[in-house]
C-alpha cells in the first residue's frame, strides 16, 4: 500500500517516488502538517502499513535480502519471498529465455569485473551481517528465481548459527498461486510477524 | 525442476545445496518396489536419507499430501487458522476481457485450487468455465 491511515486515524504513512527513489512520510491528519520519516532509509520502502498498535510501520520491499544485509540495525524482521541471494548464480541458473534480459537488469556475469561486483554485493556472500530474524518462501518449479537461490541462503543462514523459517512449495513456481499453499503461507508469516512484530516489546 | 547437472554448473555458489531431485517422487517408487533388491535400495535409502542427516537439527515437515515443505516453522495455533479465515474463505472474480462479440465478459475465478478462466454473458448471468 503506498498510503495507509493509523489506526487511531491520527496519521497517514505514505511513500513517494522521488526520482525513482522512494522516501516515506507521516502526515498529521490533524494539522496536516507532514514531515519526512528519517529512520527509514531512502529507496527502502515500496509500501507500508502500522502495526495494531500504530506504534512501528511494516513495509513491504523489493530485495529483501540485500535489506536484511544492509539495514538489519533498523528492521525487526524480513520475509524474503522468491529472493536473488547472489546474482551471478541467478543468471546462470535463471531460465535461458530470461537470461540475456537479466542480464540487461543486474548486469553481465561472464565479464569478470561484473562477476566480481555481483559476488561483493551478493547477499549470500554478506549472510554475517544479517542479523534480523528471516522468514524465505520459495516454489520449487520457479523459472525465474530457481529454488537453488532459497536454498543456498538458507543453508548459509544455518551455518551462520541462524534459525531461518523456510517454506517450498513443490508444485508452485514465482509466487504461490494454490489456495491451500496460499493460505498456510499466510498462516505462517502472521504468525512470524506476530511473534517478531507485534510480540517483540 | 531442478537437476544434479544443474546443481554442479553452479559452482560459483558458495555451498552447493545438496539434495536429490524430486525426493518425495523417487521415495514412492522405493516403497512401491517389490523387496529382494537390497543393494540398490540401500543404496537409495541412503541417498535420500544424506539430507536428512546433515541437517537433523532442521525441523522439517510437510503438509498437502507432501506438496509444502515447512522448515522450522511452528505449528500454526488454531487462532491464527481462525483469525484469518475471514480474509482466505472469500471468492473473488476479476474482470479480464470483453468476448469477442462484444456480449459477454471473461473473469477469472477460483475452480478447484486455482484460478481459472469464465466467461459470463449477461449481467448476473452464470459463470461459464473455459477449458
Amino acid at each position: 500500500m503506498r498510503a495507509t491511515i493509523s489506526h487511531d486515524r491520527s496519521r497517514i504513512a505514505f511513500v513517494t517516488n522521488e526520482d525513482g527513489k522512494s522516501r516515506v512520510y507521516l502526515l498529521d491528519t490533524k494539522s496536516r502538517e507532514y514531515r519526512r520519516v528519517e529512520s527509514i532509509p531512502t529507496g527502502l520502502a515500496f509500501g507500508v502499513k502500522f502495526s495494531p498498535d500504530d506504534r512501528r510501520l511494516g513495509m513491504t520491499l523489493n530485495l529483501a535480502l540485500a535489506s536484511a544485509v544492509h539495514y538489519s540495525d533498523k528492521l525487526t524482521a524480513a520475509v524474503d519471498i522468491v529472493g536473488i541471494s547472489n546474482f551471478v548464480t541467478f543468471l546462470e541458473n535463471t531460465q535461458d529465455y530470461r537470461r540475456e534480459l537479466r542480464r540487461a537488469e543486474y548486469g553481465d556475469e561472464r565479464d569478470p569485473a561484473m562477476r566480481s561486483h555481483l559476488q561483493k554485493i551478493s547477499p549470500l556472500n554478506n549472510v554475517d551481517k544479517i542479523s534480523v530474524p528471516l522468514f524465505v518462501v520459495q516454489g520449487e518449479n520457479d523459472p525465474r528465481v530457481p529454488v537453488t537461490e532459497a536454498m543456498q541462503m538458507v543453508e548459509a543462514l544455518r551455518e551462520e548459527g541462524h534459525t531461518v523459517r523456510y517454506i517450498n512449495a513443490l508444485n508452485e513456481g514465482h509466487g504461490y498461486r494454490k489456495k491451500d499453499n496460499r493460505d498456510t503461507y499466510q498462516q505462517a508469516m502472521i504468525l512470524f510477524f506476530q511473534e517478531h512484530l507485534i510480540g517483540s516489546d | 525442476m531442478i537437476s544434479w547437472r544443474y546443481l554442479l554448473r553452479n559452482n560459483s555458489c558458495r555451498r552447493p545445496p545438496q539434495r536429490p531431485k524430486q525426493r518425495g517422487s523417487r521415495k514412492a517408487a522405493i516403497d512401491r518396489r517389490p523387496l529382494g533388491r537390497p543393494p540398490t535400495a540401500v543404496l537409495m535409502t541412503l541417498v535420500l536419507l544424506f539430507p536428512m542427516l546433515v541437517s537433523a537439527d532442521v525441523d522439517r515437515r510437510t503438509l498437502h499430501d507432501g506438496t509444502l515443505v515447512v522448515e522450522d516453522i511452528p505449528e500454526i495455533p488454531i487462532e491464527v487458522v481462525v483469525d484469518l479465515m475471514r480474509y482466505q474463505n472469500i471468492r473473488a472474480a476479476g474482470f479480464r476481457a470483453w468476448t469477442p462479440d462484444g456480449n459477454g465478459i471473461y473473469v477469472s475465478t477460483g475452480f478447484g485450487d486455482v484460478d481459472s478462466l469464465h466467461r459470463v454473458d449477461m449481467p448476473g448471468g452464470a459463470r461459464n468455465h473455459q477449458p
